[in-house]
């Protein structure tokens, strides 16, 4: 009688240690993504992105903050939002890029061809 | 009893405005977004340069952000709104991005098209004939049937068009002194505007072939002149233009 409380035991204490594992993950998870971030963020900052992007970079520089400040309060949810909504921003980092050396490309060629114009006349 | 529970009535009561903070957030983070959605889908000059890829995942954002608003999932409408948000910056950035290539690719085609035209200009020899113009009184004159110089629904220049009206920009560069008038024609109904732009049209053309904009002037005809055709007088949607002062010296 005393053998069959056993298996039931062991179900039990597993189920009762499922969350605290599966939290540790989490945290850890969270915390490569802010650490991916992160690097990412020197990467932009090395590559002179504050010039045209200063207000982008403020807004992941906030996210990672708050992120890191969330997950010491144990709020891992807001913590994975917050740097999801972070990382976002780096899309529109790389569009502004690609927007700002098409304008530059559009004013080369049309100073090229006004002065080929003028050399003409 | 009765006192701790008005307490605790009371606390529970004054703390609200406490949990409600997530909502006002939320709920303006939606309405930015909501307005960045309208503004975008309200340009018209971006609107066909928007990225559908990018568009629908903001739209899609923004849907979610709605959907937990109304299960009062706060936590996640604000993170959708964000995300909408930033997504329809992105949209938008991208947007511009194919635009500013497409100009590119334009002045690039014109550029080219022009060196063309003037290959063909320097093999000829005398320019008023290139320009099939026609001496009538002391000015000379062309007529282009609209079908003829503009691409069909819309007003594009053909390569006809751009070519015959190159032709012209030779004339006009060789004789300095000479004035064009451009005038608009149209078939139906007297539709001064219309005409009025049309020809204004062909005048930005040339001015922006080197043209002096002075020397060119323009009228809208509307349909009060007729056309004498092959087979007799007929109202025709077509541009006239004009070339008075090239026999001056």
């Amino acid at each position: 009688m005393k053998h069959s409380y056993l298996p039931l035991l062991m179900v039990l204490l597993i189920f009762l240690q499922a969350p605290l594992l599966f939290g540790d993950d989490k945290t850890e998870e969270i915390k490569s993504l802010i650490k991916i971030a992160e690097m990412k963020l020197d990467k932009l900052k090395k590559s002179g992105a504050e010039s045209f992007a200063s207000e982008e970079i403020a807004k992941i520089t906030t996210a990672i903050n708050d992120a890191n400040a969330a997950i010491k309060a144990g709020k891992e949810k807001k913590a994975l939002l917050i740097i999801s909504i972070g990382m976002a921003y780096f899309k529109k980092v790389d569009a502004k890029k690609e927007l700002i050396d098409a304008e530059n490309e559009l004013n080369q060629t049309r100073t090229r061809y006004n002065q080929k114009k003028e050399s003409e006349q | 009893m009765r006192i701790i529970n008005a307490v605790l009535f009371i606390v529970l009561i004054s703390a609200g405005p406490l949990f409600s903070w997530d909502k006002k957030l939320s709920t303006t983070e939606l309405q930015i977004a909501q307005k960045k959605m309208s503004d975008l889908e309200y340009n018209f000059e971006l609107k066909k340069f928007i990225p559908h890829d990018f568009y629908a995942e903001a739209v899609i954002s923004l849907r979610k952000a709605g959907l937990a608003m109304e299960k009062k999932d706060y936590l996640n409408a604000y993170y959708h709104s964000s995300m909408a948000i930033v997504k329809t910056e992105t949209t938008t950035v991208v947007a511009l991005v194919r635009k500013t290539r497409e100009t590119l690719t334009k002045l690039e085609i014109d550029h080219l098209k022009k060196q063309k035209s003037k290959k063909t200009k320097k093999s000829t020899a005398n320019e008023i004939i290139d320009a099939n113009l026609l001496k009538k009184g002391n000015a000379y004159r062309i007529v282009f049937p609209d079908k003829n110089i503009f691409v069909s629904g819309k007003y594009t220049l053909n390569e006809f068009g751009e070519e015959s009206l190159y032709k012209l920009v030779k004339v006009l560069e060789k004789f300095k002194k000479s004035t064009v008038k451009i005038a608009g024609h149209s078939k139906y109904r007297d539709l001064k505007h219309y005409t009025k732009r049309k020809a204004d049209f062909i005048r930005k053309f040339l001015a922006e072939s080197g043209i002096d904009e002075e020397r060119i002037s323009t009228v809208g005809a509307g349909n009060h002149e007729a056309m004498d055709t092959a087979v007799g007088f007929r109202r025709v949607n077509r541009i006239e233009i004009v070339i008075s002062g090239i026999d001056q010296p």
